[in-house]
């Protein structure tokens, strides 16, 4: 199930030359234009051109060549504010728009299709899923996160990390690791997901909530509960389609996590950061405290910002937190595949959102494969039990990894 | 749906569930007999329901909060 | 006497004059269980919610986040809505024959709308901050059901009560020197400022006021509560705009069955077979044979919706539900009344009488809460939609002794509050022409049948 991850080499490496030509081979547009797109896109802000330079210096050959020129950096020449042609479809070519996408961008900037290319579906319009601002994108930042379900090995030290840093009470899991097994092009398939509050852009817990204890930052789009307001009426919980709210019942794991050392105020001075107590509702709050630490003297350190416990854990980088709405945040990059810590075909790759009919409009995007109907959970490499914490009540019909399978 | 400015649930409550409130209340005005002292005096007991039920919550509210332990 | 000629002031009052041995045992009963119900309360508020109850966080928790408390307090707001209704279809549209039992009704929504808010009240995690869902209205009023539906029951209480006691000015005014002086204050408070020329004008404002009442009937039991649920996407089992007439339907036939039960007991405790009569009951019959044959129509829409090609979650949630034992449970009450009340509009010498006819309201009462608690339950045991429903389990849920014991007390303590209610005020409502008759010297007075009630062996009136 695993990609090998091999990284091309370098262009100053005598051996790039004829990689990309080994990668360009199967494609029908022009080999000599990517080549030379590809090296200068590698010097970009360095002694190469800039953005807007480099898109300028290559529009026409692409316009000519394909018929349409969409790449990413049109945005630094739209800042600008030049006028782009309405992108056409290319006419009479049978080549699919990812495949001009994939070519055109050039080995240096989107990878190329292939190595790894059994998670590689169409990407419905232009460009990977989340690569685009937010409908209602607003100068304010919209934190959110990418989870690249293809990297994840279900080691759960995201759930530990959480547990440790938050002080959740037993059985709680915040980002909580489903480990399952589902059929892919119709071979079995063993899939890990790590669902976290999805921090929605319209989320209906903050709508239905009768005391404004649960509302959504104007800021960063952050969803928290304001724990001395809520009046544990679960409403927010019976809202929510993603299941990820708990009633607070002050019953924390001993063997995992001690009291946060931490003030629990946010920046607006309402107590949201850490477990719920007794009878509240709490959640995933995106490591608030962090967030908030530059802000408010809670007794977190300020480097921290920026950052969230499962992510900082994550031994594999699945976890991507930043501005959704910052075409240059780590989680946006990582879905171009830019970001250091993703493999180079990450844009190729299948890029979703959970649940996005029910319209809540979610900010986490998963990259990987999306779980069917048929989806079963399974126990996966390591138990949560293994780790001292208590898992959801499955009762597990499959077996370990290992174990026969 | 989201915040906006025209907000679903005044809509609802104002502009729907109120509706009949608002009939009775032109009733009572428009209709004979006209007697606004009376009218007033409904009005007066109605004041002092809502008043009652507001006050009463918060009364309760405190009288948990003495058992409540944390 | 028959209703024909009015109702005999000296009858009605029967309860405000005597209190029977029976009154204080079921007095005793019903305080003793009050100590019972506060003590389940504490506990559960020292303890916790989620400690003492079988609620759960749905998800991988595999709990139920609104369970028996929630049931009840959509069960509580349905029975709220038969009793004023009642009440103001008299007005409205002049039905004089129910008016015997329109007091009676009256009541029973203020008792069961201050049930239903004690319900939730029950439910919340910090009660001690209810307060909040007031404070914060004038926001969460632009998007929270929630915030509709305590603005709705508030809305419903106040309008009732303000019926209720402007009804009462013009009688307890007439019959003050025949009620018990004890509460003389109250008599004088609920009468404050009262003239005679009032009379007419509190006749047309009472008319209104059943009006806007009746009207708020589907909008408050078939459309804020239900919305409460029906507008939730992330609960498929709820979610559409089915619920509403649905849950309309259930609420107007348990509350005429409370209705039934009640005025059947009033009827019973003072001897009242020929004020609230026969025929008043033969009516209620054939209107819950009608109610409760729709119920069945929406439960069957319901089933064949989740069974014919459903979507997957819908498939499965269905399965659950008529795999649930409660659910047949419901169905079959729901024939059995259906059958038992149509042999009594068809062949009413055979089959109608009064206890048969309580029994039935009975058995209609307790299986749509049954409906009532399942939807909510069922509901949140399969939540949300591929992949999140098969990735999760299915949640359960089995409420414990202390929820038990907390709704039975609501239950208790609308008997309770009838039996104090009763000592205050008329539960039969009096017409002015009737009053002035009592002492009107040229009426013979009627002799007065045996007191059933304050003998030792009270007869089985039939």
């Amino acid at each position: 199930m695993m990609h090998d991850g091999q990284l091309p080499p370098s262009p100053g490496d005598p051996a790039w030359d004829e990689w990309v030509e080994e990668q360009l081979a199967d494609v029908e547009f022009d080999t000599e234009l990517g080549k030379r797109m590809a090296e200068d896109a590698r010097r970009i802000g360095d002694d190469g051109p800039t953005r807007a330079e480099f898109h300028d210096r290559y529009s026409d050959a692409v316009e000519a060549e394909f018929g349409v020129d969409e790449r990413p950096t049109k945005e630094a020449v739209e800042a600008d504010g030049r006028d782009e042609p309405t992108p056409k479809v290319p006419d009479g070519r049978p080549a699919s728009r990812r495949k001009v996408l994939s070519a055109m961008g050039g080995v240096a900037a989107l990878g190329v299709a292939g190595a790894g290319s059994e998670f590689v579906t169409p990407a419905p319009e232009a460009g990977p899923v989340a690569d685009t601002p937010s409908p209602e994108a607003t100068p304010d930042r919209r934190m959110g996160m990418v989870v690249d379900t293809t990297q994840c090995i279900a080691c759960l030290q995201c759930s530990e990390a959480c547990k440790e840093e938050n002080d959740t009470d037993v059985g709680v899991h915040w980002p909580y690791v489903f480990r399952y097994e589902d059929e892919l092009e119709g071979e079995r398939h063993e899939g890990y997901l790590t669902r976290h509050c999805q921090h929605c852009s319209e989320p209906s817990c903050t709508f239905v909530c009768p005391t404004q204890a649960r509302y959504q930052r104007g800021d960063d789009g952050i969803v928290l509960t304001d724990y001395e307001t809520c009046v544990g009426c679960k409403y927010c919980q019976v809202a929510c389609p993603y299941g990820v709210n708990y009633l607070g019942k002050d019953q924390p794991n001993e063997a995992v996590g001690e009291p946060g050392e931490y003030d629990r105020k946010g920046r607006d001075d309402r107590p949201v950061a850490g477990t719920p107590p007794k009878g509240v509702m709490g959640k995933c709050t995106f490591c608030v405290h962090r967030q908030d630490a530059e802000a408010v003297d809670n007794g977190v350190d300020p480097e921290k910002a920026g950052t969230t416990a499962c992510e900082e854990a994550c031994p594999v980088d699945v976890i991507q937190f930043g501005d959704m709405n910052d075409p240059d945040s780590a989680p946006r990059q990582y879905l171009r595949g830019e970001h250091e810590d993703a493999p180079s075909e990450t844009a190729e790759k299948n890029q979703y959102k959970l649940l996005d009919e029910v319209g809540n409009e979610p900010n986490v995007v998963f990259v990987g494969p999306e779980p069917s109907k048929d989806a079963t959970p399974i126990q996966g490499p390591r138990a949560y039990e293994d780790m001292g914490m208590q898992d959801g009540d499955y009762d597990y019909a499959g077996t370990r990894e290992g174990d026969g399978q | 749906m989201a915040h906006e400015t025209l907000h679903i649930g005044l809509i609802v409550i104002f502009g729907i569930i109120m509706l009949p409130v608002y009939a009775m209340v032109a009733g009572w005005l428009l209709g004979k007999p006209h007697d606004y002292r009376t009218v007033a005096m409904t009005f007066g007991y109605i004041g002092v329901y809502v008043v009652a039920i507001v006050v009463g919550l918060a009364v309760l509210g405190v009288a948990i909060s003495l058992v409540v332990p944390y | 006497m028959s209703t024909d000629d009015g109702i005999d002031p000296n009858r009605a009052l029967k309860p405000l004059r005597t209190t029977s041995r029976e009154f204080y045992v079921l007095l005793g009963l019903f305080a003793l269980g009050t100590l019972v119900f506060l003590e389940a309360w504490g506990h559960q508020l020292i303890h916790g919610v989620g400690a003492v109850t079988g609620i759960g966080d749905w998800g991988i928790s595999a709990g139920v986040p609104w369970g028996l408390y929630i049931g009840g307090f959509v069960w509580w707001i349905g029975v709220a809505h038969g009793g004023i209704a009642i009440s103001a279809a008299v007005r409205v549209i002049s039905i004089d024959r129910y008016r015997p039992i329109a007091r009676i009704a009256e009541i029973l929504t203020v008792l069961a709308l201050g049930m239903a808010a004690l319900s939730i009240v029950l439910s919340m995690g910090r009660p001690d901050r209810v307060f909040n869902t007031i404070y914060h209205w004038p926001f969460t009023v632009h998007h929270s059901p929630l915030a509709w539906d305590i603005a709705v029951i508030s809305l419903y209480l106040v309008l009732t009560i303000t019926y209720m006691t402007l009804s009462l000015r013009a009688e307890i005014v007439r019959l003050r020197d025949r009620l018990p002086k004890w509460y003389g204050p109250l008599y004088t408070l609920l009468t404050l400022g009262y003239r005679d020329q009032e009379d007419e004008k509190v006749e047309q404002i009472l008319w209104w006021l059943a009006v806007a009442i009746l009207a708020l009937v589907p909008l408050l039991s078939g459309g804020v509560v239900p919305w409460l649920f029906s507008l939730i996407a992330a609960q498929p089992a709820w979610y559409g705009a089915a619920a509403g007439a649905a849950m309309l339907t259930e609420s107007i036939t348990s509350a005429l069955a409370i209705v039934v039960i009640v005025s059947a007991v009033f009827r019973y405790a003072y001897g009242w077979d020929d004020i609230i009569t026969d025929r008043i009951f033969k009516d209620l019959a054939i209107v819950l044979a009608f109610l409760a044959l729709a119920t069945i129509w929406f439960t069957m829409h319901d089933v064949l919706t989740g069974y014919y090609i459903a979507p997957t979650n819908i498939a499965a949630l269905t399965e659950g539900l008529l795999g649930l034992e409660f659910f047949w449970l419901a169905v079959a009450g729901l024939v059995v009344s259906v059958i038992v009340l149509f042999a009594m509009m068809g062949w009413p010498e055979r089959f109608f009488n009064v206890p048969l006819l309580v029994a039935v309201s009975a058995l209609l009462a307790v299986t749509i809460l049954n409906k009532k608690v399942m939807f909510v339950v069922e509901g949140l045991m399969y939540p949300t939609q591929p992949p999140l429903t098969n990735l999760y389990p299915t949640g359960t849920y089995s409420p414990t002794a202390v929820e038990w014991v907390l709704f039975l007390g609501t239950i208790m303590f609308v008997g309770l509050g009838y039996l104090v209610v009763s000592k205050v005020i008329p539960m039969v409502e009096l017409e002015t022409e009737e009053i002035e008759r009592m002492d009107d010297p040229s009426v013979e007075p009627e002799i007065e049948r045996p007191d059933t009630a304050t003998d030792a062996s009270p007869e089985v009136t039939d």
